[in-house]
């Protein structure tokens, strides 16, 4: 019975419409709420004579990474800072909303298609057993096997379909009750597909820039250049390097932060539970990585821009 | 073998061959920024920040062989 629940990817608990909303897609509306205060709040100090305390820990800490992306991007940082300032504070934030307690432990029951009121918020509890569930988890299984499907193109579809419903038939014997409730909420970048989204914005603000700032002509000859019989070779690699650029950025970023969740999840059930504190030093440690991380992703994609804008001999 | 051993295996193995190359690479950055710290003390602040941003990206290669154990593990 003591089995955590560890999922790779996040879990559907709500919807609107159609559209289905997943636990880590609502911690990150919840941060950017969050967010859209604190900086109303920053806003509304900077008009004032006499600012509060808060204001100025947090000015100190915005004034740090300002300088350091200064001595990445010298004069042309008033262009881009708002987008890696942006960039830096929705990661930093998303990172460490996993670690907010409440977050992960607070279950509820999966939400599918096809039976409404499925989204009684409980709290975490070990037996949970509950036969009747089994026919909606099945569909619900089945629903997720369809979509993961439909996304790779590859496979063909019926040998998928099989797949799955050998998969489906193995999973069922090994997974007893607990696996049923899934976390309300999640972090906002345990999620690959936000990693990925953010992956994109980066590589893609990268060429916009170097469309930008060298012109279509200077920024192309950068990917395809039949003159130079050098570059007409590194060319190719200069695209698969734009391509590597999204899947480094995104693995990297749902590694860390997916992996201090699991560590944590994890470290506790080692333990017995007289000793389970001896766990919390590991949130330090996670804070920390947040912020390498966030720090990390932010610096890659300054120093990316500062390669497209530069002029080339 | 069982499928479940097997899985088991290959979680291990791809751990733990693939924080090999980087637990090398963050020791020789570490060592490295010791160097650069001896010659040159003043500059402590910018080779401390560097040297956790190296130490970042050859970590990530650890965190890519981590997330093929844990989709190996839980998917």
């Amino acid at each position: 019975m003591g089995q955590p629940h560890i999922s790779i990817k996040a879990e559907p608990v709500l919807s609107f419409g159609q559209f289905q909303i997943t636990n880590s897609l609502l911690t990150s509306f919840i941060v950017l709420i969050l967010f859209f205060f604190l900086a109303r709040y920053y806003y509304n100090q900077m008009q004032l004579k006499k600012r509060s305390l808060f204001f100025y820990g947090l000015h100190a800490f915005f004034e740090e990474i300002y300088n350091m992306f200064v001595s990445l991007l010298h004069d042309k940082i008033a262009v881009f800072f708002p987008l890696l300032g942006a960039f830096f504070f929705f990661i930093l934030f998303n990172n460490w909303s996993g670690l907010v307690p409440g977050v992960g432990s607070v279950l509820v029951k999966p939400y599918h298609f096809g039976s409404p009121s499925m989204t009684t918020s409980v709290i975490a509890q070990d037996g949970m057993h509950d036969n009747s569930m089994t026919d909606e988890k099945m569909m619900n299984e089945e629903q997720t096997m369809d979509e993961s499907t439909q996304m790779t193109d590859e496979h063909d579809t019926m040998q998928a379909e099989s797949e799955a419903e050998n998969m489906h038939a193995d999973t069922m014997e090994e997974e007893s009750g607990h696996h049923e409730l899934v976390p309300f909420l999640r972090g906002g970048t345990a999620d690959l597909n936000s990693t990925l989204a953010l992956a994109l914005i980066s590589v893609l603000f990268t060429q916009y820039f170097g469309f930008k700032y060298l012109g279509a002509k200077d920024h192309i000859k950068k990917y395809i250049n039949l003159k130079d019989p050098m570059m007409y070779f590194l060319g190719p690699l200069e695209i698969l390097q734009e391509i590597a650029h999204v899947i480094s950025f995104s693995f990297r970023l749902f590694g860390n932060i997916f992996a201090g969740e699991v560590l944590l999840t994890i470290l506790p059930f080692l333990l017995p539970v007289f000793l389970v504190f001896i766990a919390s030093p590991m949130f330090f440690l996670e804070i920390f990585v947040g912020l390498i991380q966030a720090l990390v992703f932010t610096m890659l994609t300054g120093v990316f821009i500062g390669n497209a804008i530069a002029k080339h001999h | 073998m069982d499928t479940e051993s097997v899985r088991l295996l290959a979680t291990a193995l791809a751990i733990g061959i693939g924080v090999i190359a980087p637990a090398l690479a963050t020791g020789n950055i570490g060592s490295r920024a010791m160097e650069a710290l001896g010659r040159n003390p003043e500059a402590e602040g910018q080779i401390r920040t560097t040297m956790i941003l190296a130490i970042a990206f050859a970590e990530s290669i650890a965190i890519y062989a981590l997330v093929i154990a844990l989709i190996i593990k839980f998917v």
